[in-house]
């Protein structure tokens, strides 16, 4: 790439919109330029988590109020007690901090791990893992769906509620749930152990698990779908494809009255909701109905 | 006119002389104002919210213990000072990654190729970490700046740096996302 030669503070003058119309004319006609409006452009679409700040006056107002009824009651000795307490509770918190990242509905989340290991975060998902136990073991816990980039080193661990997946350094997806487990592999090897069984899944292959009995298939992609906005599915029950529905687009969708272990093959966008629900369940000859905005009603056509 | 001038100085004088933080109302004023400026100020720093607002939330807390001794006019900064010394002192590091929602997006712009929005997904992806991945004062210039949209001149007095200095440190941080990025556009 071209260094690029201007002052040290010329960024952040066109950022901040004070540079001259001659400098902003000559800037839009470098190569770089688009590149920086993007980033300008991109960073404006993240988002800070909402403040409430109600909430939080009242936990102020609440620890103001605590305080002053604590002071004037206790004796001396109990202070030294209590400190000794409060630092002992202390020093167990910072041992055991667990650091845990969580997506919300369509959302996805990029996650670089203390050995910069990479996991993309599928929507309504969660990770944790704790800080300072991470440079001995590489484990960490796993609800909902991500796709890993493990770097080589020691043995990288994620535990499900369903099971254990170990490698040593793979690109991988597992997708985890109350009825639903699947591990994906991309590269390498993965080893998957359950309560019965523990398997080896190399790369290309993928397998899940269905009413306790092990299902095996080959795959033709080098990453999940789900990274280009499409998720896609071979051969998997309705019922995990009802939840990834659901998970993507907030819905609660009731299957009551049809068979969810037929299987689907194909895949549907998280663009179009509408397009979304057609695919999937016109092809298997089943009506959806609206009951309100974010709820679903299953039957057969 | 200059005689309007100058007694409308003296009322105001008059006025803030008066305002002492020990009143619940002012307080309170001082509370919504500031509060949540300080907290994103320390999550652009340490990355868990909960901490961030918890920092803030005993910030207010030493300041009405001490409203005796903090002037109106100091209120802002002390309770500022306070928060920052707190993070410095109990903070364990995390990483900052904004939230992206992708339904905003699509719902914009509606008219452009599924190509475009996944390339666009990916760059934003890619932002993210970029972000996260910032040295620490880069990135709390970066997000002040265009999270919060403060001018350079305020982003100095809450930092306690120049101006000149934190226009370096924007340029950098920029300098480095458009590093990092690569060619992914």
């Amino acid at each position: 790439m071209k260094k690029f030669d201007y002052k040290d503070d010329f960024l952040a003058k066109w950022a901040g919109g004070s540079l001259s119309d001659k400098e902003k004319e000559d800037f839009m006609k470098t190569n770089d330029y688009k590149y920086f409006k993007a980033i300008l452009d991109g960073t404006n679409q993240l988002q800070i988590p909402a403040y409430d700040k109600s909430v939080n006056y009242s936990s102020v107002r609440k620890k103001i109020s605590k305080e002053k009824k604590k002071a004037p009651l206790l004796l001396k000795w109990t202070y030294t007690v209590a400190a000794s307490i409060a630092l002992l509770i202390g020093i167990g918190y910072l041992f055991n901090q667990t650091i845990n990242y969580k997506t919300g509905y369509g959302e996805l989340m990029s996650i670089k791990l203390p050995d910069s290991s990479e996991v993309i975060l599928n929507s309504k998902s969660k990770i944790e893992y704790e800080k300072k136990k991470w440079k001995e073991k590489r484990t960490l816990t796993l609800d909902g769906e991500a796709y890993f980039k493990v770097n080589k080193g020691s043995l990288f661990t994620v535990d499900t509620d369903n099971g254990s997946v170990t490698v040593l350094g793979t690109k991988f997806t597992i997708n985890s749930g109350p009825d639903i487990f699947e591990i994906v592999c991309y590269e390498g090897k993965v080893n998957v152990k359950t309560a019965n069984s523990s398997k080896i899944i190399a790369k290309g292959e993928a397998m899940r698990i269905v009413n306790n009995t092990i299902e095996n298939w080959d795959l033709k992609q080098h990453a999940p779908s789900w990274l280009q906005n499409e998720s896609s599915f071979i051969s998997a029950p309705l019922s995990q494809v009802i939840n990834a529905l659901e998970r993507q687009y907030n819905l609660r969708i009731n299957s009551e009255s049809i068979d969810t272990s037929l299987r689907f093959t194909g895949g549907f966008t998280h663009y179009d909701m509408k397009t979304a629900l057609s695919i999937v369940f016109n092809s298997m000859g089943i009506k959806f109905t609206f009951d309100n905005e974010r709820t679903i009603y299953l039957s057969k056509k | 006119m200059e005689v309007i001038l100058v007694s409308k100085n003296i009322i105001q004088l008059l006025m803030t002389r008066k305002k002492s933080v020990c009143n619940d109302i002012i307080f309170k004023a001082i509370f919504d104002k500031h509060s949540e400026a300080i907290r994103n100020f320390i999550y652009y720093k340490c990355g868990n919210m909960e901490q961030a607002e918890d920092i803030t939330q005993d910030a207010y807390v030493q300041l009405w213990k001490n409203c005796k001794k903090v002037v109106f006019e100091k209120a802002k900064s002390y309770v500022m000072k306070v928060a920052q010394n707190a993070y410095y002192n109990e903070v364990d590091h995390q990483k900052v990654i904004l939230k992206y929602e992708q339904s905003v997006v699509v719902n914009e712009k509606n008219d452009k190729s599924p190509e475009f929005l996944m390339e666009q997904k990916e760059f934003i992806i890619k932002l993210q970490q970029s972000i996260a991945d910032l040295p620490t004062k880069q990135r709390e210039v970066f997000l002040l700046s265009r999270k919060d949209k403060k001018t350079y001149k305020e982003i100095a007095e809450i930092i306690g740096l120049t101006q000149k200095a934190v226009e370096r440190r924007m340029h950098l941080a920029l300098m480095e996302l458009r590093e990092k990025i690569g060619e992914v556009i």
